[in-house]
């Protein structure tokens, strides 16, 4: 008999689930961009729009209130569908909140279980353009950006922005990070500049070379490029750190590929000890200028005062990072040259 | 087979208390903590030849060891996945299946035991192998020592994982009993290093329950992402294999105690994680409770 009425139990239970949300229920959020107006936080959100006739591939709501968690709840004010936060790909920051610091929602974002951490965080001059823009079927804001900043830092290290997760680990280590810029020019989603945020607000645009060093650092890129007389693209590398008590040794050490070369007659193996010769004082040069720069700006960009702390706890004190000395190495293997044996315009005239 | 139970309880108080308990004394020098804090439970371990095994301390020792794995399991349950679901409907799974653990044979009891054993080191193999990219060293730095500090944190930690083996157990198969504790150290202590190597020890205190922002963590570029929820049966089946043995230990005789018994844990379990407070007091104070009933149990009847 008990047997009997434990299955009935199990077959009644089987019919579904307790608290359970209908996939159609959900509104899969795509991005969330903030801005500050009048004293309040606007907060859109959007949406994906996933059915069979929609015309637009994602669609905004927005609400606004004296905190962040009181304008997410306003969003939803009016809609019968519950958000669903765990797809979000990237957060938007206006550039009014940039400036006055952006650590005030942090605690809710990194408390609520609904947020992954791993969305990317950006900063737009003009949020109504966001909000204006027409997606394609399929295609959203959140999306777009997020693949199209991960590829520019992961294939040229160029452009450097954080997501969450990278923004915490600095936040609490009281760093220095960089966030990306982002707007959309001729109806396409476009990666502008990275800032650095100096005590959580936006301080300095930054060179492109002090982002590159920026993302091998802390190993956001794969690979990059560089070029001059001869071009190269530098991938499978590391950046070894070595802290000493008076001086920070940074070592590239990796492969090169040589994309191309003008004008040498021919690339015998003297020829390439000496590209390869040329491409390492090239880096080296290149980035001493960007410690140099660094300091110029009397930041620390690259976190080298958290660093020697790791190491010299006892030692560090916060203009620590400017006395130090800096050297590079770069020990780049050219392991592969392409197709050609020789270069293209320096066998023209071969006879 | 041997005795496969003692990898269980003797970690499942590491989940959700004492990993980050241990974290947040000693920073970076936890792993020291954890090193001594084992050294120091085989020293008990192989001095230990007979516990007390009167039935009033066996009861209560299984109602303590029914009681904590529930709470933190419901707890977590609720705080990572089901926010809205009542601590009263997701305490009745873990509570359930224990007692049907509990009440199988002991062929059946052991072979249980065994096959949850090898899943989970499995499970433990496969997330150490993809977190391993993920773990910087920089992140154990930098170096602390703190000697009173690592001393208390390798109490606690010893404390955390002998207790329920010496409360347990009869400690019949001493040579079992130590292997499985030894496996399961390392365990603990794997995962420890990766929470802070992936983390960084600044991170990693502020989480409830770091082990499982952990296995978050767990991402092969794009198409192996968001498995934590596979990952993270390995800690639920060291709480409900620690449930079952709980009860086991309560040795609940008749049809109506059975049942009372579990009603009275539901209600207790449903007040107990209600309460932020009480949790909090719980992760905090749990040692204190641990604390007299290991003397207990170390002083066998005459």
């Amino acid at each position: 008999m008990r047997k009997i009425l434990l299955l009935i139990a199990c077959i009644l239970m089987l019919g579904g689930c307790y608290d359970y949300h209908e996939l159609n229920d959900l509104e899969i959020v795509s991005s969330m961009i903030i801005d500050y107006k009048d004293d309040k936080y606007v907060v859109n959100v959007e949406f994906l729009d996933t059915s069979k006739d929609a015309k637009r591939g994602s669609h905004f709501l927005s609400g606004e209130g004296k905190n962040l968690k009181a304008a997410i709840n306003n969003v939803f004010f009016d809609s019968t569908l519950l958000p669903f936060y765990s797809h979000m790909k990237t957060l938007i920051i206006s550039e009014n909140i940039a400036r006055a610091g952006i650590d005030e929602f942090f605690d809710f974002l990194l408390r609520d279980t609904q947020f992954r951490k791993d969305f990317f965080v950006f900063v737009a001059s003009d949020i109504d353009e966001f909000l204006d823009f027409e997606t394609e079927k399929n295609e959203s804001i959140g999306e777009m950006a997020k693949m199209s900043a991960k590829r520019n830092q992961e294939k040229n290290g160029h452009y450097k922005t954080s997501t969450f997760r990278e923004l915490i680990y600095h936040y609490l280590r009281d760093n220095n990070y960089v966030l990306g810029s982002i707007s959309i020019e001729d109806d396409v989603i476009t990666l502008d500049d990275s800032y650095l945020f100096v005590d959580n607000k936006m301080n300095i645009k930054l060179e492109k070379g002090a982002v590159l060093l920026e993302n091998l650092i802390y190993e956001g890129n794969q690979s990059f490029q560089i070029y001059g007389e001869n071009n190269f693209e530098i991938h499978g590398y590391s950046l070894d750190r070595k802290i000493k008590k008076d001086k920070i040794v940074l070592t590239l050490k990796g492969h090169a590929r040589l994309l191309d070369s003008q004008g040498k007659s021919s690339l015998d193996e003297k020829e390439l000890v000496e590209i390869e010769k040329e491409l390492n004082d090239k880096l080296e040069k290149f980035f001493e200028d960007v410690v140099s720069y660094s300091k110029k700006q009397d930041v620390d960009i690259f976190n080298f005062n958290y660093f020697y702390y790791l190491f010299y706890p006892k030692l560090v004190k916060p203009e620590t990072w400017k006395d130090l000395e800096y050297e590079f190495k770069s020990d780049l293997n050219l392991s592969e040259k392409g197709l050609l044996l020789n270069s293209l315009g320096g066998i023209r005239n071969g006879k | 087979m041997g005795n496969k139970e003692a990898f269980f309880y003797s970690r499942v108080l590491f989940w959700g208390f004492g990993i980050s308990l241990i974290l947040n004394l000693t920073g970076t020098s936890f792993w020291i903590s954890e090193i001594l804090g084992t050294l120091l439970g085989f020293i008990v371990l192989l001095l230990v030849k007979n516990v007390n095994s009167s039935k009033i301390l066996k009861k209560i020792s299984g109602i303590v060891f029914a009681f904590f794995p529930a709470i933190i399991l419901v707890n977590m349950g609720g705080t990572m996945y089901l926010r809205h679901t009542p601590n009263f409907l997701l305490a009745i799974f873990p509570i359930l299946v224990g007692f049907m653990l509990s009440r199988l044979n002991k062929n059946g009891f052991k072979s249980s035991i065994f096959y949850m054993f090898v899943f989970s080191i499995i499970l433990f193999l496969f997330a150490g192998a993809m977190l391993i990219p993920s773990a910087k060293p920089l992140h154990v730095l930098p170096f602390s020592f703190d000697l009173p500090k690592i001393l208390q944190g390798a109490g606690i930690f010893a404390l955390t994982s002998v207790t329920p083996i010496l409360c347990l157990n009869d400690m019949k198969d001493k040579k079992s009993i130590l292997l499985n504790y030894g496996t399961s150290m390392i365990t603990v202590i794997g995962i420890s290093l990766l929470i802070v190597m992936v983390m960084g020890s600044e991170e990693a205190i502020l989480y409830r329950y770091p082990e499982f922002v952990l296995l978050k963590r767990i991402k092969v570029y794009e198409f192996f992402s968001n498995v934590e929820n596979l990952f993270v049966i390995m800690i639920v089946t060291d709480f409900v294999t620690t449930i079952g043995l709980g009860f086991k230990n309560m040795n609940l005789k008749g049809k109506l105690i059975p049942f009372l018994v579990i009603l009275a844990l539901l209600f207790v379990v449903d007040f107990a994680t209600s309460s932020s407070n009480i949790m909090t007091w719980f992760y905090f104070y749990y040692p204190f409770i641990l604390l007299p009933l290991l003397i207990a149990t170390l002083f066998p009847k005459k």
